[in-house]
């Protein structure tokens, strides 16, 4: 399988030249990244490293990314199998456990794209961990392991119990149950050793991470505590450690062959019934939107919602609104924008940690956090999969409405997101009210902007693929957030108000906003019909 | 009136279709014939604005990617494109309100008609091929287009929808309505038909019209046969 996976990868590039320059430059980041606090070592910046510090910061991302594997596994465990999987391989001379298997090469892409996200991020971790390269590299490399450890155990327990949501339910609460309990009991001893909550708060934020990497609570996390274990044992030189971790990782590996080997699956008949989403999926994909897959098992029912308005074009706006209404009660609610708020809540305390001082700079870097997010977040949504259908082309109405009636339909699930992250702010940095409603304005022009540059690069190198399509954007969005920084600064420092720089921030995405709408105006006129 | 003029679409280095040109009249049914990759589809689709090409395609005298040429054509695509989880209803629905259209009992006599009434209220993803077919086909008929082009409409249909349809086709012609068919089964398209177009490696090889007095000429699958398989066996003179 890898083989043949490698060879269709190595003729793909080939036949590619573009996405493999892409391809290079994108690997040529991550290495520069993973260098980049060697760079920084011997600079008047360079930040101090406490290994305890790095251990739970690395103890912490690991177990982020073992949860959301974990997740994802569960729910979609027997989704992800293409028309052409069910005609050759479930129908084929392969057990149920082997075809289970093969899905692991999608998720290889997932984790190669997350671990090029979190290599990106290696400034801000040097800056707030104060990591060397060894710890990036153990990061992403400790990383790859759980993320393809936990998606192995969950996919099969997600295609074990593929009818009973139920059960699936209960192991994700199960999940939950884990983190709150080591989280907790973490923190129980922490008071317990401290004498109060407000003593350990008192801690700092880093504080309290650095005791979280060496405690038994976090070596207790499976996977991610084991790991963590290991990467400990080297930089501590403890052999105990070291052996242990090892131990534990190569018992599960055995607890792992033991569930393929010993426990029958059925799964088919819900893999196929998956088959033609996962089709639509991958047509997003290549359009670089990262559906959430985690809806995609959902039982959704018809109930009293209907198609009550709507004229002409406006009718897309109203039937996205329908299929959002029926698909979540909270429709305006978007799942992974949740997760993605939780992480930014979880920076902008350890911005807060690190920018003591200077507000501003830990105002700015928490709204880069977003935007960057907000990539992966809004990506085009509902409208980019318009394209796999021939209504929004045939509609006799002109393209930028057309378009525009669609974007419309995205503006709830935004506006929340924009609310949710401003109370972020509000809460952990306290600013005014003025900057507060600057900050709402400011992420909503992000969210657009997002949006947009899907669409416009959806155009532009459709045929790049998803993870390089991804890879564009996320350049562009940074790019679009420096520009829209230069005059913000410039503004603050006139002014001396956050709410000026953060209007100004805002007024410039407005302008990259237009710019984008101009360029994407006529992509329904433009983009071709593929399916 | 369907006007198609010196239309070439291609793919990278690959001719799809080959400067096409042909006319089908209010009233009358055209059919593209040809084998798989013969380029059918594509014209199809071209007709219908979704791709870009080089030429020029007129519906009833408007350029087809202009806002009246898009309200007077209906597209049934190859493979039924629906929304998960919009019910049959609300499909049409959609339809009815994208295209403005006020009269609401067309929508109920579509469903009588393709035997969908009792079905309206499920869901795109829980209809088999064939009933989303038939729903691809009330959705293009439902704002009264005055040409219709249906792309391999038989595929995945039951034999009373079967059934129904060619009566359709009737009926369309009957009012004067351009129709358009693409299909490689040539078996399906009986003797309704006025003119046919035999396509071969994106060009129209032959053109054959439905004449009463053209009894003495090749019949439709003789002609047919003799293009693609003369074209077989030219090739294999060749190899040899």
């Amino acid at each position: 399988m890898l083989s043949a996976y490698l060879y269709r990868v190595r003729k793909s590039l080939l036949k590619r030249p573009l996405k493999f320059v892409l391809l290079l430059l994108a690997v040529a980041m991550s290495v520069f990244m993973i260098f980049f606090p060697t760079l920084m070592a011997d600079s008047e910046d360079a930040v101090v490293r406490n290994p305890n510090l790095v251990l739970g910061g690395i103890s912490l991302v690991l177990m982020l990314m073992f949860d959301f594997m974990f997740y994802s596994g569960v729910k979609n465990g027997v989704v992800g199998f293409s028309n052409s999987d069910v005609n050759f391989h479930l129908a084929g001379p392969f057990t149920e456990k082997f075809n289970l298997i093969i899905l692991v090469e999608g998720v290889i892409t997932t984790c190669a794209m997350l671990l090029w996200v979190l290599s990106c991020q290696v400034a801000v971790l040097y800056s707030i961990f104060g990591v060397n390269s060894v710890d990036v590299l153990a990061l992403l490399v400790g990383g790859l392991f759980s993320m393809l450890l936990s998606y192995l155990v969950a996919s099969f327990l997600g295609a074990k119990f593929a009818e009973e949501e139920g059960v699936k339910n209960k192991i994700l609460i199960g999940l939950l149950a884990v983190n709150l309990v080591l989280i907790g009991g973490f923190l129980l001893s922490m008071v317990k050793r401290y004498g109060s909550f407000g003593a350990v708060t008192s801690l700092g934020i880093k504080n309290i991470i650095a005791d979280f990497g060496s405690s038994i609570f976090s070596q207790c996390f499976p996977v991610a505590g084991w790991l963590s274990l290991i990467y400990g044992g080297i930089v501590k030189n403890s052999l105990v450690y070291l052996l242990v971790g090892i131990a534990l990782i190569v018992l599960f590996i055995v607890f792992i062959c033991a569930l393929y080997a010993n426990v029958d699956l059925d799964y088919y008949e819900t893999a196929i019934a998956n088959a033609q989403k996962v089709a639509d999926i991958i047509e997003a994909r290549k359009a670089g939107v990262d559906t959430d897959t985690a809806n995609m098992n959902k039982k959704i029912k018809v109930g009293k919602e209907s198609l009550k308005s709507g004229w002409g074009a406006s009718a897309f706006t109203y039937m996205h609104f329908l299929q959002n209404a029926r698909a979540s009660k909270f429709f305006f609610v978007n799942s992974l924008a949740l997760l993605y708020r939780f992480i930014t809540a979880v920076y902008m305390f350890m911005m807060k940690g690190t920018y003591e001082d200077d507000k501003m700079m830990a105002l700015i870097m928490g709204l880069m956090m977003i935007s960057l997010l907000n990539v992966v977040i809004y990506g085009g949504g509902k409208t980019v999969l318009e394209f796999n259908k021939p209504f929004i082309f045939m509609v006799p109405e002109s393209g930028p409405k057309k378009l525009f009636a669609c974007l419309m339909a995205d503006l709830p699930e935004m506006t929340f997101d924009s609310i949710l992250a401003t109370a972020i702010f509000w809460f952990i940095l306290k600013p005014g009210p003025l900057a507060l409603g600057g900050l709402f304005v400011f992420i909503m022009v992000f969210d657009c902007l997002c949006e947009l540059t899907a669409l416009v690069m959806m155009r532009l190198f459709r045929g790049l693929g998803r993870f390089l399509l991804m890879f564009v954007r996320y350049i562009l969005i940074y790019a679009f957030f420096f520009i829209a920084m230069i005059p913000a600064i410039v503004v603050y420092y006139i002014v001396g108000s956050l709410a000026a720089l953060i209007g100004a921030g805002a007024l410039g995405g407005i302008v990259m906003i237009a710019i984008m709408l101009l360029c994407s105006a006529n992509i329904v006129d433009r983009v071709e019909f593929e399916k | 009136m369907l006007v198609v003029n010196g239309v070439t679409k291609k793919y990278k280095k690959f001719l799809a279709n080959d400067n096409l040109s042909f006319t089908i009249g209010d009233g009358e049914i055209g059919v593209l014939l040809g084998p798989n990759g013969a380029g059918k589809s594509t014209i199809i689709k071209s007709i219908a604005g979704l791709l870009r090409y080089e030429g020029d395609i007129e519906i009833c005298g408007e350029d087809n990617h202009t806002i009246e040429a898009k309200r007077l054509l209906g597209y049934v695509p190859e493979m039924p494109a629906l929304y998960d989880t919009l019910t049959i209803d609300e499909h049409l629905e959609f339809i009815r309100r994208a295209y403005k259209v006020e009269d609401t009992s067309i929508k109920e006599k579509l469903l009588e008609r393709f035997e969908l009434t009792d079905k309206r209220k499920k869901m795109g993803k829980e209809l088999s091929k064939g009933m989303q077919q038939k729903v691809s086909i009330c959705c293009a008929l439902l704002h009264d287009p005055k040409v219709v082009i249906f792309d391999e409409p038989m595929v995945g249909l039951d034999p009373h929808a079967i059934k129904e349809l060619k009566a359709l086709f009737q009926e369309l012609k009957a009012q004067g309505k351009t129709v358009l068919i693409s299909t490689h089964m040539i078996d399906t398209i009986e003797d309704y038909w006025d003119v046919a177009h035999i396509m071969m490696n994106g060009r129209i090889a032959a053109t054959k019209h439905n004449r009463a007095d053209s009894s003495d000429e090749k019949s439709l699958d003789e002609l047919f046969f003799q293009i693609t398989e003369g074209k077989s066996s030219d090739e294999a003179k060749k190899e040899e």
